[in-house]
């Protein structure tokens, strides 16, 4: 438990050093839903429906970029070699990481949907179906996204392949948590889509922190 | 603590066959390390002490055979029983000397003085510069700290006086002798010429096999 | 290293009579079925003779499927024992997987043409094949990209292992968006409710597609073992001689 939080602690400190280069991801989340804005005219009447598919795609975009560098300085300057004989047990380096990587890049987003919300001129029942269904997805994405950055960590071919690995089972998140941001304003958090992303949520963290612990094992042997 | 005393053993290298690739390093190879002893190890250029160093602190897995330590195989995830030093420093750029040392405390769980460990390598001065501003030398006197502050009863050490100067090899060779009087064990592959430390210290030179291609 | 040979040689010795085994039967069955189904089958009440795409895409897709889980499976078997050659069959199954899902793609959307009238409808099956087809492409991606091999063998195992286990789950959230989204499309006829002569020559073609991939999977370990044994032989070196003298 004190290697879990020595780990966070660590990994904060270093981004608070690093000069920002974490913010990078919301930037592009901005950046891409401005975009998008300005590709389909501009105009609210039409963005406001299209609004929870795109800001969830920008979520999605945003987020697969940074899993790449997730585990690639310990890797690269072997602090995964000392980790791993110290008995911290890769697992719950993992777990430490997706914590740290939570914070950096998806609590900004989430505490920039309301400006996103402003991009799409949202209501405030629609910007909270957003908040929540990234909220309860939010751990599945970092799961399965650390996952494949663990497959990929010696590989420095470029995120495209990552992206790859990554989209499919992203897929049923995407479904979810676009349908169940929308169907908020009328049912709540009660909506099946909630439950749903839960679940998912569940099986990812069951699922992708041991396989993540499973492929960072398989680059040191 | 009974228990271990019993099972005090060493570390036991059991008709070890270990390749890298395609590449043959070493087959039916056994030897025992017990408290106390020290172990050069001696060979050319990519003979294959690296991954042999890595296979005994349980970083790389051998094709054949058993590596046990007191006992347990060491492939077993959280033995903690090997403290090693690579080629690699491992530090965050980042982080000061002390955090570096700090974070590393907590993730061994090691209740031994930093400051000492600081002032036993000469760093003392430099515990509050960032690790991207020390000198390699200075990096890797920063690495034996780390080594120092681990609980590891066996040290595996691979070239750990590459970049030092001569003071730092006196003071490597101090450490070594600390901790081989201490019970510890220790594995080091190095160019330099080897120096008995403690009671028993033994000399393994690898040299190349035929390495023509059979038909 | 008599574990690692004597299960290829045991694998050979096996593949020599199950390969042609499983070849034969795969034409034969595939020819008959094809035969059954272009002229010996009815037409469908609705969509006339464009059902007989049936016959090529149903079995494709379901082998597209098992292909999946048998990579999944042997990729555990690899994962858990060790076994380079689960290694190997995992590998070699990706290929003609991924071939399989393509056809099913292909003559899906062809069957769209006659039946929707556009090549391509975000039907819940086709969906489904497109998502199989990247999860493929993904775990071949990992084998291109990793140098090490045996680190590829076993990375690429997770991939197929985490891959199996939300394939259910893709299927299911797709069908639900697609009954969100879609309302009822033009739903393929279900095997069960199915008449005995559109049945028999759709198990037919399913038989022998099943058949054709054994031997396809079969061929392509055969190949990478005697690649394999002729890179090991060319490399193979004599392991250092370790002297010992005490100080």
């Amino acid at each position: 438990m004190q290697g879990l939080s020595t780990v966070i602690k660590r990994d904060l400190l270093i981004a608070y050093r690093s000069g920002g280069t974490w913010l990078l991801s919301l930037i592009f989340f901005c950046l891409f839903l401005a975009l998008s804005a300005i590709a389909l005219g501009g105009d609210f009447a039409t963005l406001r429906p299209l609004a929870p598919a795109l800001i969830w795609l920008s979520l999605i975009l945003s987020l697969l970029l940074s899993f790449e560098q997730l585990f690639r300085t310990d890797k690269e300057d072997d602090t995964l070699s000392h980790l791993k004989l110290s008995g911290l047990g890769l697992s719950n380096y993992v777990f430490a990481k997706c914590c740290v990587h939570w914070v950096l890049s998806v609590l900004p987003l989430l505490l920039c949907l309301p400006l996103a919300a402003l991009f799409f001129d949202l209501g405030l029942a629609s910007t909270a179906g957003l908040f929540f269904s990234i909220l309860i997805a939010s751990p599945a994405l970092i799961c399965y996204g650390a996952f494949s950055g663990a497959c990929l960590v010696s590989y420095k071919g470029g995120g495209v392949l990552l992206v790859l690995l990554t989209v499919p089972v992203l897929l049923p998140l995407l479904i979810f948590g676009v349908s169940g941001s929308i169907r908020y304003a009328q049912l709540g958090l009660h909506a099946t889509e909630f439950q749903a992303l839960a679940g998912l949520s569940l099986i990812a963290i069951a699922v992708g922190i041991p396989a993540s612990a499973a492929a960072l094992n398989i680059t040191l042997e | 603590m009974d228990d271990q005393q019993q099972n005090n053993t060493g570390l036991e290298i059991v008709n070890l066959g270990l390749q890298r690739g395609d590449t043959a390093i070493l087959s039916g190879f056994n030897l025992s390390v017990t408290p106390g002893d020290m172990v050069w190890i001696k060979g050319s250029n990519g003979i294959g002490k690296t991954s042999f160093l890595k296979c005994c602190a349980g970083l790389l897995r051998a094709q054949e055979g058993n590596i046990l330590w007191n006992g347990d195989n060491i492939l077993k995830s959280s033995l903690g029983h090997a403290a090693y030093l690579g080629h690699l420093d491992a530090h965050k750029p980042d982080l000061t000397a002390l955090e570096n040392l700090q974070f590393w405390q907590t993730i061994y769980d090691s209740t031994k003085d930093i400051n000492s460990c600081l002032k036993q390598v000469g760093l003392w001065k430099q515990k509050d510069q960032k690790a991207k501003t020390l000198s390699a030398g200075q990096s890797r006197r920063l690495s034996l700290a780390r080594l120092l502050l681990s609980n590891a009863p066996l040290w595996i050490l691979d070239e750990p006086a590459a970049v030092m100067d001569e003071k730092g090899k006196n003071l490597i060779q101090g450490l070594l002798n600390n901790h081989i009087n201490a019970n510890g064990c220790v594995l080091l592959a190095s160019h330099g010429a080897p120096v008995r430390v403690g009671n028993h210290t033994r000399l393994l030179s690898f040299d190349a096999g035929d390495t023509h291609a059979r038909a | 290293m008599i574990s690692i040979l004597a299960n290829p040689h045991r694998f050979l010795k096996f593949a020599r009579f199950a390969g042609p085994i499983f070849g034969v039967i795969a034409l034969m069955t595939i020819c008959l079925g094809l035969w059954l189904g272009i002229w010996h089958s009815p037409e469908d009440y609705q969509q006339g003779h464009s059902v007989r795409i049936m016959y090529v895409h149903v079995p494709a897709a379901w082998n597209a499927m098992m292909a999946y889980g048998i990579m999944a499976t042997t990729s555990l078997i690899a994962f858990i024992w060790r076994h380079p050659l689960a290694d190997e069959v995992a590998k070699a199954c990706a290929l003609p997987g991924a071939a399989f899902t393509a056809l099913a793609l292909i003559t899906g959307s062809l069957w769209g043409k006659t039946s929707w009238g556009t090549f391509w409808v975000w039907d819940a099956r086709l969906t489904s094949m497109l998502v199989l087809l990247f999860l493929f492409f993904g775990y071949m991606s990992i084998w291109a990209t990793m140098e090490d091999k045996k680190k590829a063998a076993r990375t690429a195992g997770l991939v197929a292992m985490v891959g199996v286990i939300n394939l259910p789950i893709i299927k299911f959230s797709v069908n639900w968006w697609n009954s969100l989204h879609q309302g009822s499309t033009l739903s393929s006829p279900n095997a069960p409710g199915l008449p005995t002569d559109m049945l028999i020559p759709l198990l037919l073609l399913t038989i022998g597609y099943s058949c054709f991939f054994g031997w396809v999977v079969i061929n392509r370990v055969q190949n990478s073992i005697a690649i394999s044994k002729k890179q090991r032989r060319a490399k193979e070196n004599k392991a250092a001689t370790v002297t010992m003298e005490t100080l």
